[in-house]
């Protein structure tokens, strides 16, 4: 019996990948097949003296899909660059050169250009360039058009809305102008083309940075299945087979050797030694596991080899549940209203509203219908903002921008929007707001040195993250570390080696206890680090005490300032830890946390996210650990410190790459600084287009004045875009 | 003509193929997908030729 696995292509659903199992199970010799749509993976277990990889070829190529044999060839293929957005690049090729043409030559007379398209020698010329220029931006852009009219018709307009009613009518009123442009030479100032092709150009290109940044989440979901092997060890009787991960059954047996990761959720049932489940549960000490223990796929078998029995595989394990849940929760994010909708879904229906009653208004008054549609369109015309389209990705730029020098890499326009609006921030406790690794914090003994000395001789064989602290911390006091004799493993208890003709041995109670040493002088102080949350060891020599070593999982030096620049700033500041509860109240006691929930299971962690939301209102999640992934999708703003997993990482939306809590509260102010802006800024894009509508309606004509200034509505234009760059460019200057 | 019932056809891509695949074999037959059903303009034989075909392409046809 052989068990390979083959890359399928082509399958798009369930009865794809079904009739791929079908087709290759029918085979004679074929034991078992199972195909995964997600993955494009098929393993098959079969005979290979009766059936082979051409009948596979032959039946799958015949039911319509493609068969592969190297998985790691595929898998490159899988991962292609993504296309370069070629409609955009050349929107934006075409817009610079209609720019030029058009504005170039209004303001500077002089700028070469070409004799058929030069406004004073051949005007009908440059009004025609300017269509062609023009009409292939609209094409490439047609989506506003589509989006942005049916929205309309919904009776429910947005910025698509704008863009596609303000386009139009600049469109429609320019053509117009054209055929005046026979008659009249004049009417080449009374060209909006290149209007209609920079907004579309730059409001496509907030868009494409914008589904650009939330792709990258879809990258989680991918890391998170790479956490366990793909192979697994089997044991059938005393024979150990390799065999794929995707057709290990419950109730196997298998054999997880050192260093590897556990393929799938199972109970020990031979053997004992420590494993690494930092990557789930946050905690970064490793746990002993015996016989009849419980371990969790995608953790990390430390020192022994360990024999298990599967109790959970494939979509029942513990991370495939994180990963449901992830894939769940960023696809029910609430989408945000954004600002610039917001203000369009009042603007554009009192636009329209004002150009359909000046037009009624001039009709009634006995002017003729060419006259009315005149005004009509000028009005919108003039109420477009151009600068509209500016006024939220230069701010979010920019804003971006500073976050970024400060080492606040902000993944998406909306996160930066959202941030400025959190009501609590919920941190996690180990990694984000500690070290996440233990160090040595006391040492009481009336002979210090020595007691150091001794329980580093002893932990220095030892893998185990206490043991590090303890060596390391030796090698920063300069205490040079002798080898020891007969190091012996009390698993869960200590350690006990000998040297120098001495019988030392570092442990926990229990171990004092069991070799019926007693520490009354120092029962009092390993209380109090106990109460602490600190993890206490005695260390003995020749059965006697000799002094008491506390290691525990420090704060981060920033940490207690970033509580308080956060709750100064309005925000509700809350612990979240899967520690036990002395510890957890101990540190949150120390940051002045609002409320502290210890001992949360790595899957109660966004139902605590989830009844925050409901309680508060916009809740803010700052995390490192994979377990903290369903926490960080869950909020409306995950914010992943850069020392995390990938994961956390991946399911944020900000990163802190400085590894400081104190950016936490940066990035709040950052946000609403940046907020400030985006709200000046449409002030800016409104404010001289809306003084040019009555212009455009007519009030001034009422009194003999021009009907619509092409120069005023130049000026308008290209001042309300001055303005708006110009404003997001001094958030660049501020300090956070 | 005589119809073959295909259970487990379920969407638009199954129909591509179990359409190309009929045509390829010179079948002459409509692909339905809301009811299921391939409806076969011919003989017996064709039918059941059909019936193969399908059942080749890891479906479960039952003739009606």
């Amino acid at each position: 019996m052989k068990t390979e696995t083959y890359i399928i292509t082509g399958m798009h659903c369930a009865a794809c990948s079904g009739a791929v199992q079908r087709v290759t199970s029918r085979l004679n010799g074929v034991a078992e097949c199972e195909v995964n749509l997600m993955t494009e993976k098929m393993t098959v277990s079969f005979e290979p003296e009766q059936v082979g990889f051409s009948d596979f070829e032959r039946v799958i190529t015949k039911a319509g899909f493609g068969i592969r044999e190297n998985v790691a060839v595929e898998e490159k293929v899988l991962d292609k660059k993504e296309k370069p957005p070629y409609g955009l690049m050349v929107a934006g090729v075409l817009s610079i050169v209609l720019l030029y043409v058009s504005m170039g030559q209004m303001f500077f007379s002089n700028l070469p250009v070409p004799e058929f398209c030069h406004i004073e020698h051949f005007p009908l010329g440059f009004a025609i360039t300017q269509i062609v220029l023009c009409v292939p931006v609209m094409v490439i852009g047609y989506k506003f058009f589509t989006v942005g009219f049916a929205s309309l018709f919904r009776g429910n307009p947005n910025m698509d809305t704008l863009v596609a009613v303000g386009a139009t009518a600049s469109f429609v009123y320019s053509v117009v102008q054209t055929f005046n442009v026979v008659n009249d030479a004049h009417a080449v100032h009374n060209l909006y083309f290149e209007s209609v092709a920079v907004v579309i150009t730059l409001i496509k290109l907030g868009k494409y940075f914008e589904a650009r940044s939330k792709k990258k989440t879809a990258g989680a979901i991918k890391k998170l299945m790479a956490l366990t092997p793909d192979i697994s060890h089997l044991l059938t009787g005393d024979i150990v087979t390799d065999i794929p991960t995707a057709v290990v059954k419950k109730e196997d047996i298998l054999l997880v050797k050192p260093g590897e990761k556990f393929p799938v959720d199972g109970i020990v049932v031979k053997g004992s030694g420590t494993v690494d489940e930092s990557m789930l549960t946050g905690e970064s000490m490793p746990v002993t596991k015996n016989t009849g223990d419980a371990v969790t796929g995608g953790s990390l078998n430390q020192n022994d080899a360990l024999y298990i029995r599967a109790t959970r595989v494939g979509k029942d394990t513990v991370l495939a549940g994180i990963i449901a849940f992830v894939e769940n929760a960023q696809s029910k994010k609430a989408p945000v209203s954004k600002l610039a909708d917001k203000v369009s879904g009042i603007f554009v229906p009192t636009v329209m509203a004002i150009a359909v009653l000046s037009a009624a208004a001039w009709l009634i008054a006995g002017e003729d219908i060419s006259f009315a549609v005149r005004i009509f369109t000028a009005v919108l015309v003039i109420a477009c903002p151009c600068a509209l389209g500016l006024a939220t990705p230069t701010a979010v730029m920019v804003g971006t921008g500073l976050g970024a020098s400060n080492g606040i890499l902000i993944k998406s326009g909306e996160a930066l929007e959202i941030t400025h609006g959190i009501n609590v921030a919920v941190f996690d406790k180990t990694g984000t707001v500690t070290e996440g690794k233990p160090t040595v914090t006391d040492i009481i003994s009336s002979d210090a040195e020595k007691t150091l000395l001794y329980a580093a001789v002893c932990e220095s064989a030892s893998q185990h993250p206490i043991a590090n602290a303890i060596v390391n911390y030796a090698a920063e006091k300069g205490v040079p570390v002798p080898l020891a004799e007969r190091v012996q493993n009390l698993s869960g208890k200590g350690v006990k080696c000998a040297y120098d003709g001495i019988e030392i041995c570092v442990g926990n109670k229990a171990l004092l206890q069991e070799n019926g040493i007693t520490a009354e002088e120092y029962e009092t102080e390993a209380n109090r680090l106990l109460s602490e949350g600190k993890t206490v060891m005695f260390v003995c020599a020749d059965n006697a005490v000799l002094g008491v070593i506390a290691v525990s999982d420090k704060l981060k030096s920033t940490s207690r300032e970033a509580f308080e620049k956060l709750s100064a700033l309005g925000v509700k500041t809350v612990l979240l830890s899967g520690d036990n509860r002395v510890c957890a109240e101990y540190v949150g006691k120390q940051l002045g946390a609002d409320e502290v929930y210890a001992e949360v299971l790595p899957e109660e962690k966004a139902d605590v996210i989830e009844k925050l939301k409901s309680e508060y209102g916009a809740v803010m999640m700052v995390g490192d650990g994979i377990n903290d992934a369903p926490a960080l999708a869950a909020a409306d703003i995950g914010c992943a410190v850069a020392s995390g997993s990938d994961i956390a990482i991946d399911s944020a939306d900000i990163v802190l790459m400085k590894n400081d809590p104190t950016d936490v509260a940066r990035a709040v102010r950052l946000s609403k600084l940046t907020m400030r802006t985006i709200k000046q800024n449409l002030f800016w894009a409104f404010c001289y287009n809306v003084i040019c509508i009555p212009v455009a309606a007519g009030v001034i004509h009422i009194f003999g004045g021009p009907l619509l200034n092409p120069m005023l509505a130049g000026l308008a234009m290209s001042f309300s875009s001055v303005c708006v760059v110009t404003n997001a460019l001094r958030l660049r200057g501020k300090k956070l | 003509m005589s119809k073959i019932y295909v259970p487990d056809m379920h969407c638009e891509n199954c129909v591509k193929r179990i359409t190309a695949a009929l045509k390829e074999a010179g079948i002459d037959a409509t692909v339905e997908l809301a009811s299921q059903t391939v409806t076969v303009n011919g003989c017996a034989h064709c039918l059941e030729k059909a019936k193969n075909e399908i059942y080749d392409l890891g479906f479960t046809p039952e003739i009606k």
